[in-house]
């Protein structure tokens, strides 16, 4: 009965673990995608300097977050964002305005994928 | 240097996964493959694998391996309370036994519902060292899937009550002294001391217990001494 009792705790701190990580990842991302819509304006309006300030932004957060979550989550879907904001950078240096568009479109996808992916649905546990 | 690193990464993780899993089965308790019941059987099985694949694959959070060990573990001892505790939950998770041979009969509908056939029968007999099925009085096929029998009473070997003879008391042996170790529990239950170990040793011509390979004392207070070699 102890067993049982200290493996309840357990399994409670994994379900606290696991809603908590969900509502970092849905902070995180709503965050990212609210910058990603600055930069897409920056982008839009030729600021590219802005653009690339904003970006790096981004990538500080994300770099922070995704220490964070490395241990959690499945490190191909961390390293997808990564590349798409090492290519990001390189479009808004070169102001290639239609590639650093649809990179932003790729990586908002990306970050919505990312939290549904963490979500408890149906469609995930099936 | 970097293949090092991630052979170093790789052996971490193994090493960690295995102390996981050995914890996790000494948890579920002591048990042989063999006498699992099909539950634990699939529970024992499924965390093997769950604990290779993180091992395999870098990528994989090795959380996901260990949360889901847990789980299986929390399953597993919830089930086993439960079992504990009620007599349908245990019927319903472990099944029910089957009476395979009833009065020396073999009982063909109870071998249909547990699709067990007569090779299996007679082969399971023949490991009990039983090879006329006529010896049988009662075969009952547990839910592990071991099969109890009770060999008609003129077929079962001559025990001291049925020629009516006085035995002694037995009991376990105490192993006291084990790889040159003193067993100073076993001593202790037995009311005696090193020093009188020693002695008797001196008495075999052993100077120390570390010079033994194992002794053991039975309820009879016969020293059993074999010495290590030299």
């Amino acid at each position: 009965m102890k067993l049982w009792i200290f493996m309840s705790l357990v399994i409670i701190a994994i379900i606290v673990g696991g809603l908590f990580l969900q509502q970092s990842i849905l902070k995180t991302t709503d965050r990212i995608s609210r910058t990603l819509d600055l930069i897409q304006d920056a982008v839009r309006n030729n600021q590219w300097q802005e653009a690339l300030a904003l970006r790096d932004k981004v990538d500080h957060e994300w770099r922070l977050q995704e220490n964070r979550w490395t241990p959690l989550i499945h490190n191909h879907e961390l390293n997808t964002v990564t590349i798409h904001l090492a290519r990001l950078k390189s479009f808004l240096a070169s102001e290639d305005e239609s590639s650093a568009l649809a990179e932003i479109a790729e990586m908002r996808l990306k970050l919505i994928q990312l939290h549904e992916q963490e979500i408890l649905t149906l469609e995930n546990i099936f | 240097m970097a293949g090092v690193f991630l052979m170093l990464i790789t052996l971490a993780r193994t090493f960690f996964l295995y102390i996981l899993v050995v914890i996790t089965m000494r948890l579920m308790g002591k048990r042989q493959i063999a006498q699992l019941e099909p539950f634990e059987l699939v529970i024992t099985i499924m965390i093997a694998e769950l604990a290779v694949i993180p091992m395999q694959d870098r990528n994989i959070p090795l959380i996901n391996g260990i949360i889901a060990i847990l789980t299986l573990l929390f399953i597993q001892v919830t089930f086993s309370v439960l079992s504990l505790h009620s007599m349908n939950f245990r019927s319903f998770l472990d099944g029910r036994y089957s009476v395979i041979v009833a009065n020396g009969v073999i009982q063909e509908q109870e071998m249909r519902k547990a699709r067990y056939n007569l090779d299996e029968l007679l082969e399971q007999l023949r490991q009990r060292s039983i090879f006329d099925l006529a010896d049988v009085e009662f075969a009952i096929l547990e839910t592990s899937g071991e099969l109890s029998v009770l060999p008609k009473s003129q077929s079962r070997p001559v025990t001291p009550g049925d020629l009516k003879l006085e035995t002694e008391y037995e009991g376990l042996p105490l192993v006291l002294v084990m790889d040159g170790q003193v067993m100073s529990s076993e001593l202790r239950k037995s009311q005696l001391s090193e020093a009188w170990l020693r002695s008797e040793l001196e008495k075999h011509g052993i100077k120390s217990p570390s010079d033994v390979l194992i002794a053991s004392l039975n309820t009879r207070g016969e020293l059993y001494l074999q010495a290590k070699e030299s």
